[in-house]
């Protein structure tokens, strides 16, 4: 079954029937922005609160979307957007030290009945923790979601050039990190 | 090979059975809350926001005229209800803005000559770039 196209959606929403447009964006965004949001701020339960607040957002500005960019590029600036607010607004290790911050974001993320990565997964994740945000972000949707760098571009506003150098960077850092740990 | 060549590509993360489907019934069923009538305090509470802190302004600036009559300012209180506000923090202007400040940010970026010379260095070899001289 061909998935719907954006353009079908917006004609829905802005010549239709927006309730059943609004469904057909969710059912075809609502588990792409869930994995982008889940990889930022790791909770499944925090990712639920943000998921949330991202799409009655979209359903606020869908009709002032003024279509300068793809849909598919206006929602993941939105989910990242609020992923990175939340984080500012919740994240309790925000302001401990680093070492601090790792063990305790390992054991969080042992207890979390969400996670059944094992112990390279552990490590894995526990690597990229240490990023900043938004080298985090990138080294995310490159390596897991595997997104073009003309994509990444588009979301962030951030040339393929720094992309490919903040990716490269981050690589290093991570492997680094899995050596020695 | 590097070692992130050697590990398994996933996350670990998992998500709860049925999480997808439930979320959208519960998304629905936010929309059709948004949509409701607004009572009187929903209705009055823009117009409320906006009259107190147009008097809380009025009342500062008064209090600052007074106390220092001397100064000028060409600076005008600019009242946006809640509406507005998030109007403009959800443009896409903004949001662009917004992430374009979050890069400016970062100390550790890749905004240093010397990070991007050793970035290249390792994709292009010296007597490469001798060569092409």
């Amino acid at each position: 079954m061909n998935e719907i196209s954006d353009k079908e959606i917006l004609d829905q929403f802005f010549n239709g029937d927006k309730n059943k447009s609004f469904s057909l964006l969710l059912k075809k965004y609502q588990e792409r922005l869930y994995w982008h949001i889940r990889k930022i701020v790791v909770s499944h339960e925090n990712t639920d609160d943000v998921l949330q607040n991202t799409f009655l957002k979209v359903w606020k500005y869908l009709d002032k979307f003024k279509q300068e960019s793809s849909l598919y590029t206006w929602l993941y600036r939105i989910a990242t957007n609020e992923a990175l607010a939340y984080l500012k607004k919740n994240k309790p290790e925000y302001h401990l030290p680093i070492s601090e911050n790792e063990s305790e974001f390992k054991d969080k993320l042992t207890d979390d009945n969400f996670f059944t990565g094992d112990e390279i997964a552990l490590k894995l994740q526990t690597a990229i923790n240490t990023l900043p945000e938004k080298q985090k972000l990138i080294f995310n949707m490159k390596y897991f979601d595997e997104m073009k760098y003309s994509e990444i571009s588009e979301i962030l506003e951030t040339s393929v050039g720094a992309l490919k150098a903040s990716y490269h960077i981050a690589v290093k850092k991570i492997e680094v990190f899995l050596k020695n740990d | 090979m590097s070692e992130l060549d050697n590990i398994k590509k996933e996350t670990g993360f998992k998500v709860p059975e049925g999480y997808f489907d439930d979320f959208s019934k519960k998304m629905e069923d936010l929309i059709i809350e948004e949509k409701k009538p607004l009572g009187i305090y929903r209705m009055l509470k823009p117009l409320l926001s906006a009259a107190a802190i147009i008097t809380a302004v009025s009342f500062l600036s008064y209090f600052a005229y007074n106390n220092n009559s001397n100064e000028t300012s060409n600076q005008t209180a600019e009242a946006l209800t809640q509406e507005e506000y998030e109007e403009e923090i959800y443009s896409e202007e903004f949001i662009i803005d917004a992430l374009a400040n979050e890069e400016n940010n970062y100390t550790d970026t890749i905004e240093t000559n010397e990070e991007i010379i050793e970035y290249l260095e390792d994709e292009v070899s010296y007597n490469d770039l001798l060569a092409e001289l």
